[in-house]
């Protein structure tokens, strides 16, 4: 029942609407499925040129080529990554989330001290990081001698990929346990109290008063986190430019279509919808928690 | 509540209208073409008039010191001043992968006017190479996308041997070439060498025993920017333009099955690859390109593998320096191993749909003119496709190791399409092998390589 | 509850070994900042000779770090208030159903959170509209009105009264009116939060400029930094200057903020 007027008022809303839809169709929807359409073809981003309907030969390619080993391979990573990320991420932060869940000295330096990457952005927190990894005799490679090893850091095929989920890591995890002090101090002291009478304290508060609290808002939060994850590569862009098996589906997408020897759109586009059908799992999982909370609501 | 929903409204507003009025930078693609005097006899004709509309030129470029500096500080304003109308837009980004991406999102975009090729126009698939990808140049060539200059007359400037060989296409030509480097030889620290006692080696074994004395004596012996990789590949391509006896003809052979990745010449690269990578500094692999001259700069390590392009860069980081440059040694053959080789270097090439094509016209014409031509050689360090007189020392000091100026692997290889990493790009991939990468001997390296190269084979 | 002197003690120490985590980069950075380019590569962990300033001066005039700082904000702050805005027009009819098929809508937009990867066709796009290279398109590209600002308004929605439209409707208060300044303050919570994340989202964004700002004097911080050290690589002292000019301001900036940034979560998180 629209109680705002009758008759041509009756049609604000709708105008309204149109604008975030037009930019969503526009900009987002549309743009989006012509991808699907693209991944069909042997479009390139020259001008000029004509482009045929291929059929599922850049998905053929993909899978078959002698390189379908390395694109497996960034499946992998792809994967690795945001799983790592979000996993680990999430529990740091909630661990720290725990531990400055208190009235402590300086807590408030603590909190923005953890957030300041987040702030300082990706190529500053890239950047510092790539100082401090610098393997002729940067920090941390002193540190490494005093244990009588030592890394090629970013330029290392063991360990660089492990290095850039580091520094993501580093740079959101101020993030997350922000989110979840939130959470935490929204629990009531009382249930703590209560809980504590009956003996639980620690772990056993922790598994039993404070986890069912902040168990929704979690778990939705890290399916967005992983497929925000499966999408992002800004951080590789800035550390290794994809080198040393760093590439993931995210990236070579963006190598594929404006990189250094191909501007080849179909098939970067067929290296996306597999990249979508990694998202849409996890997406299926997502939407269903929405349904349910939507009915709760 | 209200004074907060209307100050927000204005806010938006605001920007709204400083996004509109301050947007679009540059004339995207739509401006108007600079005037109609096409004057592309002579050379550089008048200057422009008052009248002329103002102009701005896109020139992309990737960054080289000292010809990025003889453009601003020389070049640029000399032409500026020239043509008051115009203005150059001089945009120098990393000269890897980032430049590659800047080139193709301007040209497909059309908001550029003239780009510098990497190279020259090499890698045209062969009959002996079906199937093999077109590189970008040939493409955007086909595509129509860059100009035709065969009948300027400042072509006519440069050596007809150095044109046919670098820019021409289909008997016609699609850019102007500014020169060759070199690539395959280290940068060698002379007062070291003297320190030590040491000569330019002639033969493997010779270097080899010179590595081994640097390195007792407690000095790094070689140094390589191993992060960007392909610097280290310098090196090896060296090593490969020593020990082949004719690298077009082992390459076609891949193709055709009679040569392959596991031959023992190829083997024994790879294995020589990995005793250079064993007298490098340490942490050689974290080492990214742009930080190597300052590492040689400083004396921290005896030799460095790059090209001839950068002599002028470590001049001016340490006057005191002085170097000289000698070809990697790959065989005991010391008449094999007397020779440096490289490429053709930067090609500027104009963006056929530019609105603003007759003044990037100009603007190579005056770069051509051998006046200005000689400036930007001896700047850059180029060995020059004009018949003109180079002063550097540098340069002339490795004159006999040039010859007939021979084409390093990287010129020649042609690949197949989607080949796996073990043989993709252009260079071999030594750095797959310890102690840079994760694999132990230089026979499994080619095997792994063959067994890409065959997965790729045309069907 | 106190708890035992043992774990407040391993509670500090957690976070102090955290705090070396998070802020020994930062001094690091300061140290390599004041060295001169050979002092560095002579021994690049040793204590700076002296504090030495030029180095400041010289990053400040190679590097348009103003622009860059200024773009940045530019970019993060209208795409936001943009996002909001568009998020709440979509949002609050979707979530009464003034509108019909509020439901095919409401899936609709859920959807853009899972769709696939669009970039190849919006760089077409783009290019084709005359946006490439211009500050408006960048901002256009941040926009949405679909994302997840757009999801937590509708979900708060919901718990406002519909009583309270109706009231004021009554009142003779518009559609409109009603929308920008009744609602909008009642909101404020959830906008805080999706402030919040539109933001970092556009703030850390460096992809996207690489690809659409060509121009320098359009980049943002991350493609202007990065620029920056692609220009200076071999000289680890400036580049660590500049990387110090950027941070500088926003840890100041950041820190009369951070209040708000924490708040705002917390109350965002409270009613999510």
């Amino acid at each position: 029942m629209y109680p705002f007027g009758k008759g041509m008022a009756r049609h604000l809303p709708l105008l309204l609407l149109l604008i975030p839809t037009a930019l969503y169709v526009l900009l987002g929807f549309g743009p989006s499925m012509v991808t699907i359409v693209f991944s069909f073809t042997d479009a390139t981003g020259i001008p000029g040129t004509e482009w045929h309907f291929i059929g599922w030969e850049n998905y053929r390619t993909f899978f078959t080529a002698s390189n379908a080993d390395d694109q497996i391979k960034a499946i992998g990573r792809s994967l690795y990554f945001a799983f790592a990320v979000v996993l680990i991420q999430n529990a740091v932060a909630l661990f720290v989330a725990v531990l400055l869940n208190r009235k402590l000295k300086g807590d408030v330096f603590y909190r923005a001290t953890l957030f300041l990457p987040v702030v300082l952005g990706v190529t500053v927190s890239g950047l510092i990081w790539q100082l401090m990894f610098n393997p002729m005799g940067g920090p941390v490679q002193r540190i490494l001698k005093m244990f009588g090893t030592s890394s090629n850091f970013f330029g290392s095929y063991e360990v660089a990929f492990e290095l850039i989920i580091f520094v993501q890591i580093w740079m959101y995890m101020g993030y997350s346990m922000t989110i979840f002090l939130a959470g935490l101090q929204a629990i009531s002291r009382d249930l703590y109290e209560a809980g504590y009478i009956d003996g639980a304290k620690g772990w056993t508060a922790f598994r039993h008063i404070t986890y069912p609290m902040i168990a929704p808002a979690v778990t939705v939060n890290m399916l967005l986190s992983i497929i925000g994850a499966l999408q992002t590569f800004d951080i590789i862009y800035v550390t290794t430019g994809g080198k040393f098996e760093t590439s993931t589906l995210a990236w070579n997408v963006f190598a594929a279509a404006f990189g250094a020897t191909s501007a080849d759109y179909g098939r970067a586009s067929a290296i996306g919808m597999i990249q979508f059908v990694f998202v849409l799992i996890f997406a299926v999982a997502a939407m269903s928690y929405f349904r349910k909370r939507e009915v709760e609501l | 509540m209200r004074k907060w929903s209307t100050l927000l409204l204005a806010l938006v507003m605001v920007f709204t209208l400083a996004a509109c009025g301050g947007g679009s930078g540059n004339g995207g693609g739509k401006g108007n073409s600079g005037p109609s005097s096409s004057s592309s006899g002579g050379s550089g004709g008048g200057g422009g008039s008052a009248g002329d509309k103002p102009v701005t030129l896109r020139v992309l470029h990737w960054i080289n010191e000292p010809v990025n500096k003889f453009m601003n500080d020389v070049f640029i304003p000399q032409f500026e001043q020239k043509y008051p109308n115009v203005k150059i837009e001089y945009t120098t980004v990393p000269s890897d992968d980032t430049y590659d991406q800047l080139m193709q999102t301007r040209i497909n975009a059309n908001d550029a006017d003239i780009m510098a090729y990497r190279s020259a126009f090499v890698g045209a698939p062969q009959e002996w190479s079906p199937g093999a990808a077109d590189p970008l140049w040939k493409q955007w060539a086909d595509a129509g996308l860059i100009a035709d200059l065969t009948n300027e007359s400042f072509l006519s400037y440069y050596n007809p041997k150095d044109n046919e060989n670098a820019v021409y296409y289909n008997g016609k030509a699609y850019g102007v070439n500014m020169g060759k480097v070199s690539f395959t030889g280290l940068y060698y620290n002379k007062e070291i060498f003297e320190k030590h006692n040491l000569q330019i080696p002639k033969t493997w074994d010779e270097f080899v025993g010179l590595l081994e004395t640097l390195k007792s004596n407690g000095v790094t012996p070689l140094g390589f920017a191993g992060r960007d990789v392909w610097p280290f590949n310098l090196a090896v391509q060296g090593l490969q333009a020593t020990i082949h006896d004719d690298q077009l003809a082992y390459i076609k052979g891949l193709w055709t099955g009679e040569t392959k990745w596991t031959d023992p010449v190829a083997v024994e690269i790879l294995e020589k690859a990995q005793v250079l990578m064993n007298y490098a500094q340490e942490g050689f692999m974290g080492l990214d390109y742009g930080t190597l001259p300052s590492v040689f700069a400083s004396g921290q390590v005896a030799m460095v593998a790059d090209g001839t392009w950068n002599a002028p860069t470590y001049a001016s980081l340490n006057p005191d320096l002085r170097f000289g440059y000698f070809p990697v040694p790959g065989s005991n053959d010391p008449a094999k191993n007397a020779y440096l080789a490289g490429k053709y270097d930067m090609t500027w090439m104009v963006v056929e749909k530019s609105p603003n094509k007759e003044w990037a016209l100009k603007f190579l014409e005056e770069l051509s003119v051998p006046e200005n031509y000689t400036a930007f050689v001896n700047a850059a360090g180029f060995l020059p496709n004009q018949d003109v007189k180079v002063e550097s020392e540098f340069i002339n000091e490795i004159m006999p190791y040039l010859g007939e100026f021979k084409l390093a692997w990287d010129q020649l290889f042609i690949n197949r399409e989607n080949v796996g990493q073990y043989a993709n790009a252009s260079s071999v991939h030594a750095e797959f092998l310890k102690p840079a990468g994760p694999i132990a001997t230089a026979q499994e390296l080619a095997a792994l390589s063959q067994k890409d190269w065959d997965a790729a084979a045309p069907k | 509850m106190r708890e035992p002197y043992s774990a407040t003690a391993s509670r500090y120490g957690v976070i102090w070994l955290l705090m070396a985590l998070y802020l020994f980069p930062l001094f690091y950075l300061l140290n390599v900042a004041m060295k001169t380019q050979f002092e560095y590569l002579a021994d690049p962990v040793a204590l700076a000779k002296q504090i030495r300033f030029a180095n400041f001066a010289e990053a400040w005039k190679l590097g348009n770090f103003a622009d860059y700082l200024w773009n940045s904000i530019f970019y993060t702050v209208s795409s936001t208030v943009l996002t909001l805005l568009v998020s709440l027009i979509a949002a609050f009819p979707i979530s009464r159903g003034y509108v019909r098929f509020s439901g095919f809508f409401y899936t609709f937009f859920l959807i853009s959170l899972f769709l696939p990867n669009p970039l190849i066709p919006q760089f077409a796009l783009m290019n084709e509209l005359g946006l490439y290279n211009t500050q408006i398109g960048y901002i256009l590209l941040r926009t949405s009105g679909t994302g997840i600002a757009f999801l937590l308004i509708v979900g708060y929605v919901k718990s406002i009264s519909r009583e309270l439209d109706e009231a004021a409707a009554i009142d003779g208060c518009g559609y409109m009116r009603y929308m920008f300044t009744i609602l909008l303050p009642l909101v404020k919570p959830v906008l805080a939060t999706g402030a919040i994340l539109t933001a970092i989202g556009t703030w850390n964004d460096i992809i996207l400029p690489v690809i659409y700002l060509s121009n320098a004097d359009l980049a943002p911080v991350t493609k202007g930094l990065f620029a920056f050290r692609g220009q200076y690589l071999n000289n680890w002292p400036m580049l660590a200057c500049g990387i110090i000019i950027v941070a500088a301001p926003l840890i100041l900036l950041y820190s009369f903020v951070q209040r708000y940034i924490v708040d705002g979560a917390l109350a965002g998180a409270l009613k999510a």
